[in-house]
């Protein structure tokens, strides 16, 4: 498959004498895969993930993704890439609390330029197909962990974009939802989203991942499919 | 250090950018407080306070230099009644050559073949101290020949300065000693003769001085100078007294029996007492009050207005704070500590910044104020007003976050907790759970709305949904705008009618050319002379009579001889008078007789009488008629009354395509007597000494407030960084993030302009009213006090500008902020 996100010696670092949060990373994403990226806390992995949104910048090295570089997007070129490229997932789920569920899901697409009536159908199918319909009207306060992260993984996916970034997407969740969650992304992934899931548990790597990157203090250590066989 | 102190400490380091927005606004408010509070203090009593600086003289004697010696004169300091004296100094009348003086100031053209003179009314005073009437002196004094001393007025009015060689000469010509130039000028002997050899004396400007019982004396000359330059001219002696006691105006008139029973009989020419001083410079600096009043008022309130909010919310943003102190065991007491610290400290550095900046502003429109009240020296600061000023600032700050904070305090910890660092999850939507959000409702009106904000794009009803979202926050910043633009279009207001009143009172533009008094016997003349120059429209004669009024008491009747609707008097209400039988009378004289316009009036002098109709009420401040006790009309109109003709003055317009100037220059010197521009240099003085005033003021009220928004805007994206970071990553642009915060700031703007105006609009009425009862006491016409009509509304969109300005600091900072470290902060 072709490769979809290209590192090419992407490092990142925080503090003029820091350690680099990443350091010199060369990594290829194929499309339309779950790649998992795994390792100890303040390995990078997030750092990794931010890069690939756009949602922050490397410090030295080219990175591509879809085609773009983004090392180049200044703040509204970025914002755009995102509109059109990335869902986000996060761990807390970063729902908006003023705005009701269906609300929070229109939002991307109301961003980039949908009238409200349309963002709304379409945020409103998305809600139906995710089992939580129902929920629509009601903020994201008085919803559950679970709930709360398919209303985000709604949002993620109205603008259709052709990759999804997760970033400990179970870390708040109990188990059963954990599960839930997971399943919707495998479903996603069934659909053509390419998946980049960074997670501490190696159940829910080994589970659901086609491929698993080991990140340890910003740098690639291991690097495999999950059959077991090493890239 | 205790572990209380290095929590406060760390908050203190961490929340740099909160406590440095504490700091200004804090510093902002005491300065605006301190400027204005400052100057009405300063307007509150000014003469007493440079009175008794400068031991003023109770009485000033000017007696017959032919009469009475030097030494007759002196020896009245040892009697009774006398605590101390100065003088005798004599007195005269000189001149200030043209064309000497200093380059740029302008004078008017000479009489043909002659070098123009201003008047000079000077004194061969010997020192600058004394027991009696300390003048402020900058520079030093005269110390012989060839040096002069000039007056802060003089040099002010005649672009003169310390160091400037000048030429004087003798007086010039004429009745009252004056052809023009300033209005103190002093006053020639009437028929006094002149030598027809001209002398002058160079000299060089040595000093300016001040003097709060002489302040007629233009210039302090050395021996020999002063002899010469009044050669011929009438001399007087001048003494200066402070009498025992507390100089009330019996203690004054035993002094002065005292004394006039040691000189010889007559020799008394003119005695002024400081009562008389002190009663018009108070009544000036009465006028002043109404508006530092209001605008001290202002400043306070919006002072009050930016802490309360910028503290409690503060306060409030630090719930998080407060519930993981309350969690590890710090007792409430000492959170409530601990969140003072953090809003005192950098509040009590701001309060002692805004009482040396205030300070600082405050010096420059103290001394214009002290010099429009035509008062020497500069003002003095009263320590107790920055006293109280930084005190009550700071009881306010503690009282705007004790509230806040104790109350957090006092919660649950773990509803503190659970209020985290996005203002977004501390506020709970209430209301049905099916609703309250921006759903897709059905219905016709819903539909509409709906379809409205489909219309607008995303920055837009994101910020406007923000602007609702803390309506506590909002209603005080509301609140902080709404002064702002209440000082706005009190300012402009204000500035507005003042330039407008002003030139209504002097009239210049309707009778530019007035002349001096003229006596009975040459009116006729001169009125022929006036009328057949081609130079000149029309012109009227106005003589003042002394009537009496029923119910009113001695009044003044200014006859006005012919038409003279063209004079240019503004009216409170109905018409200038058409021809004998009507008149038009003051506000206060309607008033008081109770009366109003249609209403006949009864005229008398000694028995006569004569019945008028009052057509109309005139806007007429007229320092000849005490109390504003006055009525104006055709000189045919009292004919009854049998009233000798006396003094006269002329009023005139020049003529069509002849400047007022030219006009005057081709009459000068051909009448006999004085003609002049119309001017009130000091009204004019004052005019420009409000208009500074409420320009400064309104100002500094505007910058409190984008001060104010700048603060609780910025407080506000820093709670909603999360938020924002959401948005972002979402893709919201950074164009985008400027215009959330924008539009979240708009609707408050625009409430707060719509609150402001009509505050404004109604205190502009007020002050200018109050001060037409001082001034006059006159009631103000209608279209003074509303000068701005419509474009006040225009002003009212000053909030909206305020609003932005505040808030485009803050919107760019969260356009570049950074989207991970936000994301990740939780």
């Amino acid at each position: 498959m072709d490769a979809i996100i290209t590192f090419g010696g992407v490092s990142r670092t925080y503090e003029p004498a820091g350690r680099p949060a990443l350091d010199g990373v060369d990594l290829e994403i194929e499309a339309g895969r779950v790649t998992a990226v795994m390792g100890p806390s303040g390995g990078g992995k997030s750092t990794l993930l931010n890069l690939i949104g756009a949602l922050d910048r490397p410090s030295a090295g080219r990175l591509v993704v879809a085609g773009n570089d983004v090392t180049r997007l200044g703040g509204a070129a970025a914002a755009r890439f995102r509109r059109s490229t990335i869902g986000l997932i996060f761990q807390f789920f970063h729902l908006i609390d003023e705005l009701s569920v269906i609300d929070n899901v229109a939002l991307p697409a109301r961003l980039a330029g949908m009238p409200g009536r349309a963002a709304h159908e379409r945020a409103r199918t998305l809600l139906d197909q995710l089992g939580i319909g129902h929920a629509a009207k009601r903020h994201p306060t008085g919803l559950s962990g679970g709930e709360r992260q398919r209303v985000a993984i709604a949002r993620a996916v109205i603008n259709r974009p052709p990759i999804l970034l997760a970033d400990e997407p179970t870390g708040a969740l109990d188990r059963r939802s954990g599960e839930g969650v997971m399943d919707l992304l495998a479903d996603l992934n069934r659909l053509g989203h390419t998946v980049v899931l960074v997670t501490h548990d190696p159940r829910l790597a080994e589970a659901n991942a086609t491929r698993i990157v080991q990140l340890v203090d910003g740098r690639i250590t291991g690097d495999r499919q999950n059959d077991g066989r090493p890239r | 250090m205790t572990p209380i102190a290095a929590v406060l400490g760390a908050g203190l380091r961490r929340r740099r950018v909160q406590g440095a927005a504490v700091g200004i606004v804090v510093s902002m408010s005491v300065a605006a407080a301190t400027l204005s509070l400052t100057i009405l203090v300063g307007s509150t009593a000014p003469y007493e306070r440079a009175f008794a600086a400068a031991s003023g003289a109770h009485l000033v004697v000017d007696v017959d230099g032919a009469a009475v010696t030097p030494e007759q004169l002196a020896a009245t300091a040892s009697l009774p009644g006398v605590a101390a004296a100065a003088g005798p100094w004599d007195i005269g009348l000189a001149g200030l050559v043209d064309g000497s003086v200093a380059p740029g100031a302008a004078r008017p053209p000479g009489p043909a073949g002659g070098r123009f003179a201003f008047p000079l009314r000077v004194s061969d005073r010997d020192a600058a101290d004394g027991p009696v009437d300390r003048l402020t002196l900058d520079g030093r004094w005269a110390r012989g020949d060839g040096e002069i001393v000039i007056s802060q007025r003089l040099a002010r009015l005649q672009g003169l300065a310390i160091g400037d060689r000048v030429t004087i000469t003798i007086a010039p010509r004429g009745i009252k000693g004056a052809e023009a130039g300033p209005s103190s000028a002093a006053s020639a002997a009437p028929g006094t003769a002149r030598g027809a050899t001209t002398v002058e004396r160079a000299v060089v400007v040595v000093g300016t001085a001040g003097s709060i019982s002489t302040p007629d004396i233009d210039a302090w000359l050395g021996r020999t100078d002063f002899s010469a330059v009044t050669i011929g001219g009438p001399t007087r002696l001048e003494m200066l007294y402070r009498v025992d006691g507390a100089a009330t105006a019996a203690d004054l008139e035993r002094v002065r029996a005292t004394i006039a029973a040691h000189l010889p009989a007559g020799a008394i020419v003119s005695l002024d007492t400081w009562l008389d001083a002190r009663a018009a410079v108070d009544k000036t600096a009465d006028l002043m009050v109404p508006i530092l009043a209001a605008f001290s008022v202002f400043a306070l309130a919006a002072a009050a207005f930016m802490v309360v909010n910028v503290i409690g919310g503060i306060v409030l943003g630090g719930r998080r704070q407060i519930g993981l102190l309350l969690s590890v065991g710090v007792t409430p007491r000492q959170v409530v500590a601990i969140l003072l610290g953090q809003v005192a400290l950098p509040a009590l550095a701001g309060d002692a910044l805004g009482l040396v900046v205030g300070t600082i502003a405050s010096r420059p429109m103290l001394e214009d104020t002290i010099r429009a009240f035509g008062l020497p020296g500069g003002g003095e600061l009263e320590p107790g007003v920055l006293a109280v000023t930084g005190i009550v600032a700071m009881a306010v700050v503690v009282g705007a976050a004790l509230l806040p904070a104790w109350g957090a305090a006092h919660g649950s910890p773990t509803d503190a907790l659970a209020g985290r660092a996005t203002a977004t999850s501390t506020r709970r939507r209430r209301g049905p759970a099916s609703g309250g959000g921006r759903s897709l409702p059905t219905g016709r009106w819903p539909a509409l709305a709906t379809a409205a904000a489909d219309a607008l794009r995303p920055s837009v009803w994101i910020g406007l949904r923000r602007s609702s979202g803390h309506p506590l926050r909002t209603a005080m910043t509301t609140g902080a705008i709404a002064v702002g633009v209440a000082a706005i279009v009190f300012s402009a207001g204000t500035y507005a009618s003042l330039r407008a009143i002003a030139p209504a009172l002097l009239r210049d533009h309707a009778a530019p050319i007035r002349t001096g008094l003229v006596a009975s016997s040459q009116v006729a003349g001169i009125e022929t002379a006036l009328a057949a120059d081609p130079d000149l429209g029309r012109v009227t004669s106005v003589t003042a009579v002394d009537v009496t009024v029923p119910a009113a008491g001695p009044a003044v009747y200014f006859a006005y001889g012919g038409n003279a609707s063209w004079v240019g008097y503004a009216m409170v209400s109905g018409r200038w008078f058409d021809g004998p039988g009507e008149v038009v009378a003051s506000s206060h004289l309607l008033e008081v007789a109770g009366l109003s316009v249609g209403d006949h009036l009864t005229i008398g002098r000694g028995a006569a009488t004569v019945d008028v109709v009052v057509v109309g009420e005139v806007f007429d401040v007229e320092s000849d008629a005490p109390d504003n006790l006055l009525v104006r009309g055709d000189a045919g109109t009292i004919a009854p009354l049998g009233a000798d003709p006396g003094p006269a003055r002329f009023e005139a317009e020049p003529a069509r395509g002849v400047t007022a100037e030219a006009a005057i220059a081709g009459l000068r010197g051909r009448l006999g007597v004085p003609v002049v521009l119309a001017s009130n240099s000091d009204a004019d003085e004052h005019f420009l000494l409000f208009e500074g005033v409420v320009v400064v003021l309104g100002l500094v009220l505007v910058l409190v407030a984008v001060g104010g928004v700048f603060h609780t805007v910025l407080l506000d994206t820093r709670q909603r960084a999360l938020e924002t970071a959401i948005l972002k990553a979402l893709g919201l642009t950074p164009r985008q993030t400027v215009g959330v915060v924008l539009w979240s700031v708009l609707p408050i703007g625009l409430v707060g302009g719509l609150i402001g105006v009509p505050v404004g609009s109604q205190l502009t009425r007020l002050v200018l009213s109050d001060m037409g009862r001082i001034a006059g006491p006159t009631l103000v016409p209608e279209g003074f006090l509303d000068v701005l009509g419509p474009l006040a509304i225009v002003l009212g969109l000053s909030g909206i500008a305020i609003a932005v300005a505040g808030s485009w600091i803050p919107a760019g900072a969260a356009a570049r902020s950074r989207i991970a470290a936000a994301l990740h902060a939780e």
